[in-house]
């Protein structure tokens, strides 16, 4: 059990090519590995925050497209793949743009980490992320749209660990943290044909002071793009996912 | 509806969380929300345009003291240009700006400092007549700083709120000449400074330290353009509402603060010439002089505990600066182009000597000489977009040796990747 443990605790420490190579003194003392030293430490001293990064890659605020009513999305880098994060982000259309009323969307998302399902220790580990919140958007011209909304996000881990974990210079016996945020967004969509909308939005979370900005190119079923946190274990998130609008 | 999520605290449940941050955080909620939502009713009825501008890089910088240090900075801006009449245009502008660690201009500024800025900006552009135009602006702005990455945003000793107003008049004089000329009314209010060195030196009796970086800054200015010349000079008087001015000698109060308020005075003289050499490059020299003249003085303690000064000098704070840069952008094709900007920064205090590594004055007055070097190439992908790659060194030489608290020697390099997406 407790390889699964490592495992699942390697693949967080080890994103983005963060490889801490069981190395004795001569790779901790490398360039690489003080790097990664630092990243273990900085993700140690806030693990809440990197969760909560990924969780909001699995989100999408962007509007439903006008001739559509709502959407399914599922993303599957960097959640789904590597951390076995399943999530679901779904947005309904609730009033169509019209004359001065700009159109309004509900959207929510709600997130799993299956393989927290695989650890059996004393304590049952505890994982929740789901967020809801409002979009409002109006058109510019044929192609273009402004949009803002406002959104609560949240999510919950606790994994107590029967032996500490450890690997190299990173110990660690437990994750245990609650972060739920209220943040306003603003974003602009550009359609430059019709299974293709360029989307470029930013949000900013009242409690952290939290900064997320995105730049997404969404086509007819895949969405691809960045997030950027600044101040983020990692600061660029490339992500992919896959979407269904109907 | 909103403001009665904010007021049963959704998203603000830590309990060491000041009451006026929180109203500062529903002041940017609810001046965006109420920004977007009047903009929107107004695009049925009038010309509007977007204007939507996201930039971004990352980078390491390499001081020759100290770490190394990954860095982002990020600036998002969101506008929108409304226009009801011919001559009427207003222009709403939201800006989030966010600067990571990195090597810093400002003397003052540590490499580890995060800085982030709310701005607020309502324009308005009134062509009074053909030959007149009047421009005024309302903004307000909400700066968090923080040196540590584990310090939390708004607790900042230096955090701001800046709140104003502009007005410019410009003219033109014929098709190559116009002039402008301006004034602008800011107020900068401090609310986490506290003055803890004096509060501590001058016991419980002394007076509270709270609000003393307040303070009104008036500006008037003239400039004046022609054909690609600029030229402008620049009044600016920053009045302190509580920060007084230190003394020689102890007041009956048992500080050395007098009864006279502390005010800054600058004059400003800029002037850049734009030179088009075989429609490829492009050379824009530039050259400011500013003469800073404060009528606060300084007493030295050696150590944070002392509470007897070791040396009054006046007409500490005042200096000239000199800055002199000449951005050329070379045009390699209609997608890539080339840049290097070399600058220089020379800044001479009127009566401020030097001090040498151990904290004691020595002769002379202190001068800060800054190098900055940037260059790198850029490559624009589409109508939107444009990815450029830079280098930049960074080189400052003083004759101030202490340096427990701030650099003021060292050389440093920042190279990394910046993005800019703009609409």
């Amino acid at each position: 059990m407790k390889s699964k443990i490592t495992l699942f605790l390697l693949v967080l420490v080890l994103f983005s090519s963060a490889v801490p190579a069981s190395g004795g003194d001569d790779f901790a003392n490398s360039i690489i590995g003080r790097e990664i030293i630092k990243i273990g430490l900085r993700f140690l001293d806030n693990p809440g925050d990197f969760f909560f990064n990924l969780h909001s890659d699995n989100e999408d605020y962007s509007p439903v497209p006008k001739n559509k009513k709502g959407s399914f999305r599922f993303n599957f880098f960097p959640t789904f793949i590597p951390f076995t994060w399943a999530n679901l982000n779904v947005k309904a259309k609730v009033f169509d743009e019209k004359n001065n009323l700009p159109q309004i969307d509900v959207i929510g998302m709600y997130g799993d980490i299956l393989s927290l399902r695989l650890i059996s220790t004393e304590t049952r580990p505890e994982f929740s992320d789901y967020s809801m919140g409002i979009t409002a958007a109006k058109s510019i011209n044929e192609k273009t749209r402004l949009y803002g909304g406002i959104k609560y996000c949240a999510v919950n881990m606790y994994v107590k660990f029967s032996t500490p974990v450890t690997s190299g210079e990173f110990s660690m016996s437990s994750l245990d943290f609650k972060m739920s945020d209220t943040f306003v967004f603003t974003g602009i969509s550009h359609q430059p044909n019709p299974d293709k909308i360029v989307v470029a939005q930013l949000g900013y979370g009242f409690k952290y002071n939290k900064i997320v900005s995105r730049l997404m190119v969404s086509h007819k079923h895949l969405d691809i793009g960045v997030n950027i946190y600044p101040e983020g274990l990692f600061v660029i998130h490339p992500f992919i996912a896959w979407h269904w609008f109907f | 509806m909103l403001y009665i999520l904010l007021s049963h605290g959704i998203g603000f449940s830590d309990k060491d969380r000041s009451k006026g941050q929180i109203n500062m955080l529903k002041r940017i909620l609810i001046s965006v929300l109420l920004f977007l939502g009047g903009a929107m009713l107004l695009f049925a009825k009038t010309k509007a345009a977007p204007y939507y501008q996201l930039q971004f890089d990352v980078g390491e910088s390499i001081p020759s003291k100290g770490e190394m240090m990954a860095t982002s900075n990020l600036t998002n801006d969101l506008g929108i240009i409304l226009q009801p009449s011919a001559r009427h245009k207003f222009i709403g502008f939201y800006e989030l700006k966010y600067a990571g660690p990195g090597l810093r201009k400002e003397e003052g500024d540590k490499f580890s400092d995060r800085i982030m800025d709310h701005v607020f900006v309502i324009k308005n552009h009134f062509d009074w007549k053909d030959d007149y135009t009047l421009k005024s602006q309302l903004d307000h702005m909400i700066e968090y700083r923080r040196t540590g990455a584990n310090e939390l945003w708004g607790q900042g000793l230096y955090d701001f709120n800046r709140t104003g107003f502009m007005f410019d008049l410009n003219r033109k004089f014929s098709k190559k000449l116009s002039g402008d000329i301006y004034m602008q009314y800011h107020y900068l209010e401090f609310p986490n400074y506290t003055d803890l060195l004096a509060e501590f030196q001058a016991g419980e009796t002394s007076e509270t330290s709270t609000g003393k970086q307040n303070h009104h800054n008036y500006q008037l200015g003239v400039k004046t353009k022609y054909e690609l010349v600029n030229v402008s000079l620049d009044f600016t008087i920053l009045k302190y509402t509580k920060q007084k001015v230190i003394v020689d000698n102890v007041q009956p109060d048992r500080t050395y603060y007098s009864g006279v308020l502390q005010q800054d005075t600058m004059v400003t003289l800029g002037a850049d010439y734009t030179k088009i050499l075989w429609n490829s490059i492009i050379l824009t020299p530039s050259f400011s002089f500013k003469s800073k003249i404060s009528n606060q003085n300084y007493q030295h303690f050696m150590l944070a505990t002392d509470t007897i000064p070791v040396r009054y000098i006046d007409n500490y704070y005042s200096y000239n600066i000199f800055d002199i840069s000449c951005p050329i952008t070379f045009t390699l094709s209609k997608i890539w182009a080339a840049f290097i900007t070399p600058e220089i920064n020379y800044k001479y205090y009127s009566n401020r000597p030097p001090r040498d590594s151990e904290n004691a004055f020595i002769s002379g007055n202190q001068y800060n000489n800054l190098f900055i070097l940037s260059c790198g190439f850029s490559k624009r992908q589409n109508d939107v977009t444009t990815m450029t790659v830079f280098y930049n060194y960074q080189s400052q030489v003083s004759n101030m040796t202490f340096e427990r608290y701030l650099l003021y020697n060292y050389s440093g390099h920042y190279m990394g990747v910046s993005f800019s997406y703009t609409y």
